[in-house]
């Protein structure tokens, strides 16, 4: 008896640290509006960081660069784990925003310390799907 | 010349807000984009106190991450304004105000009417805008990608 209470309390344990994802899988944009672009893509365990700079009015010679990884995820908080980098974002709610957004909407911050300047405090908001 | 005072109306953290004394509000589209300073922030306050709007979408400023190494955002002599997809603008009334803000070139950067449009302006050539690009020119320079 004492036993299966044992396993049962283990068991619960168990579970309750495996915390579920709320972040979806999928393509993310910074707001835009400047001489400079993010995509963030989430794949199952895979990510991708995209980031493009240019002069203005000269989109055709842009400069590019990229982050590779992998993820993880406990309810909002994400891990970004590259070859020499581990990086830390959340999943938030906007809220009021000028951006034309419901206030409900999901967005994927990073934090402010990231040690990629670009990628400080940047807000990734899903792309619309295409289909 | 002092600066014109601003009223911090930010009501979400993540996107700041200020009210000029004229009543106008410059809204920027996030924590990430940095507000001017001294001279280019009168311009920038000149440009939303005369372009007619009520409120004005701000989508680049001081921020010296991101952009490209000579950039004259990191510099404080830029600012980006959201295009006409949020800023009901048409090229003819930003041109006028970005001149009597004392704004020297800008280009309007036409990614097909998406987010990503904007109108940038700079105090002074360089970083790829020279002579196309300046403001004494009857029309600005749009560029469509």
């Amino acid at each position: 008896m004492i036993r299966t209470l044992v396993i049962t309390l283990l068991a619960a344990l168990f579970l309750s640290s495996c915390n579920e994802c709320n972040v979806k899988k999928g393509s993310y944009t910074n707001a835009g509006g400047s001489e400079q672009s993010t995509n963030l893509t989430l794949a199952d365990k895979d990510f991708i960081v995209k980031h493009e700079n240019w002069q203005p009015g000269h989109y055709e010679l842009r400069v590019t660069s990229q982050i590779n990884g992998s993820w993880t995820c406990s309810e909002n908080l994400i891990k970004f784990t590259s070859s020499d980098k581990m990086l830390s974002a959340e999943l938030i709610t906007v809220g009021e925003n000028p951006l034309g957004l419901d206030s409900n909407s999901k967005a994927i911050m990073f934090n402010e310390n990231t040690g990629i300047d670009y990628l400080n405090e940047q807000i990734f908001y899903p792309d619309a799907p295409t289909d | 010349m002092a600066v014109p005072a601003l009223k911090d109306i930010t009501t979400n953290k993540l996107y700041p807000a200020h009210k000029t004394t004229k009543g106008i509000t410059i809204q920027l589209n996030g924590p990430k984009t940095g507000m001017p300073t001294g001279t280019t922030l009168t311009a920038l306050i000149k440009f939303v106190d005369s372009c007619g709007l009520k409120s004005v979408l701000i989508t680049g400023g001081t921020e010296t991450s991101g952009h490209s190494k000579a950039s004259f955002h990191g510099i404080n002599l830029a600012i980006d304004v959201a295009g006409t997809r949020f800023n009901k603008l048409t090229h003819e009334k930003a041109l006028a105000a970005a001149k009597i803000a004392g704004f020297t070139h800008g280009v309007y950067e036409d990614f097909r009417g998406t987010g990503r449009d904007h109108w940038h302006f700079q105090i002074g050539a360089g970083n790829g805008l020279g002579d196309k690009q300046s403001l004494k020119l009857s029309k600005l320079y749009i560029k469509k990608y």
